[in-house]
């Protein structure tokens, strides 16, 4: 009897052999017991082979990442230290107003300044004396008027400055664990 | 990698390296037989992938552009191995194995069976011949077929199922000593069908 070559019985069980050749191979191999061993040794060698495992490689890291480690660590500590600051200090809306005020107030006068300058400087039927006067009614009004509803937007502004430093502290203390900062000492 | 190519494309060259780099780790790892010199081969294919991005042919398969730069450093590597061996010989045939499966290798007393066969088969690859041996691991690793390995190692295919069938004879007379007790593969041209 005519054996297959052993590189047709590579093929064989690789599952690369041509379709007319793998009939051929499965019709020998019912018929030769000897030919039937040399497979099975054969697919116990490939069993073998299966039991030498590789394990994950090391993902590629670039050279830069430990810098970059650095870097994302430091920005976490400047920003726990800045927001620990933020936290531990009383946020104070009256202290927010005290800053902001003064430089509105000159702001509104400079501006009041200009209309009256402008009004007076259209005036015609009143005497000077008159549209001077006149002048100062209408600087107080604007001025009043004015100071008034930037009050109004600083106490807004102040205000929500407040309620959003105690909402950072709560989620701050929610993240970190620690015991709460009162704000309302 | 044609964007690398023409575009010197970083971005692309990354994701070539992310879809490739386990594939051409565990070739390097086999060949070499050692986990941490298959790693550090492993980043000189990449870096000789993007060296030799130029002469890249959009005609080709690029996975068989990759392989074969891979296969190429391996035999070169092994080939710097044997000259180091060389310099050192003592005559003691064993120590060209003395390579140890890095530190995923428990120690001998802790080694399960399994951990057992796995190194008797790493030694039966090693002490495979390089011809031989990127055939098996090609073939039987990588599951490539026939006709893509003949056009990385740029054989015929006759002659890379030869040596397939050659490397698996070897195998099994190495391994059956030391595992299962079965008749041994023998790779002979017995006739034809």
């Amino acid at each position: 009897m005519n054996h297959p070559k052993s590189e047709d019985w590579v093929l064989f069980a690789y599952g690369e052999a041509t379709p007319q050749s793998q009939t051929e191979l499965e019709r020998h191999l019912q018929e030769c017991p000897e030919c039937q061993a040399t497979v099975q040794t054969l697919k116990t060698t490939m069993r073998q082979l299966d039991t030498w495992k590789v394990p994950q490689p090391r993902q590629a890291r670039p050279t830069f990442l430990p810098v970059v480690k650095w870097a994302m660590a430091a920005s976490v500590v400047l920003l726990l230290g800045f927001t620990a600051g933020r936290v531990t200090a009383k946020p104070d809306a009256t202290a927010i107003r005290a800053a902001l005020l003064p430089e509105l107030r000159e702001q509104v006068k400079s501006e009041v300044a200009r209309m009256v300058r402008t009004e007076v400087a259209h005036a015609s039927a009143l005497t000077l004396t008159t549209a001077a006067d006149n002048a100062d009614k209408v600087a107080a009004t604007y001025a009043n008027a004015i100071y008034a509803s930037l009050k109004q937007d600083v106490d807004t502004v102040a205000l929500h400055a407040d309620a959003s430093l105690r909402k950072t502290a709560l989620q701050l203390n929610q993240l970190t664990d620690y015991q709460p900062v009162s704000l309302n000492q | 990698m044609w964007l690398v190519k023409t575009h010197d494309d970083p971005q692309e060259f990354a994701r070539l390296v992310k879809r490739w780099e386990e594939p051409i780790f565990r070739l390097c790892a086999r060949m070499l037989g050692d986990v941490h010199r298959g790693e550090d081969l492993k980043q000189e294919v990449f870096l000789r992938l993007f060296q030799k991005r130029k002469r890249y042919e959009a005609t080709a398969k690029f996975s068989t552009f990759l392989w074969r730069v891979a296969v190429n450093l391996c035999r070169d590597e092994l080939r710097r191995q044997q000259s180091r061996l060389q310099t050192v010989q003592t005559g003691d045939t064993s120590e060209e194995e003395t390579t140890e499966w890095a530190s995923d290798t428990p120690g001998p007393d802790a080694r399960t069976a399994q951990a057992e066969e796995s190194e008797f088969v790493r030694a039966a690859v090693m002490q495979l011949p390089e011809i031989y041996r990127a055939v098996i691991v090609l073939r039987h690793y990588e599951g490539m077929k026939l006709a893509e390995i003949a056009d990385i190692l740029e054989l015929p295919e006759g002659t890379v199922n030869s040596r397939m069938a050659e490397a698996l004879s070897r195998l099994s007379h190495a391994l059956q000593p030391k595992l299962r007790p079965a008749t041994a593969f023998c790779h002979s041209s017995k006739g034809n069908v």
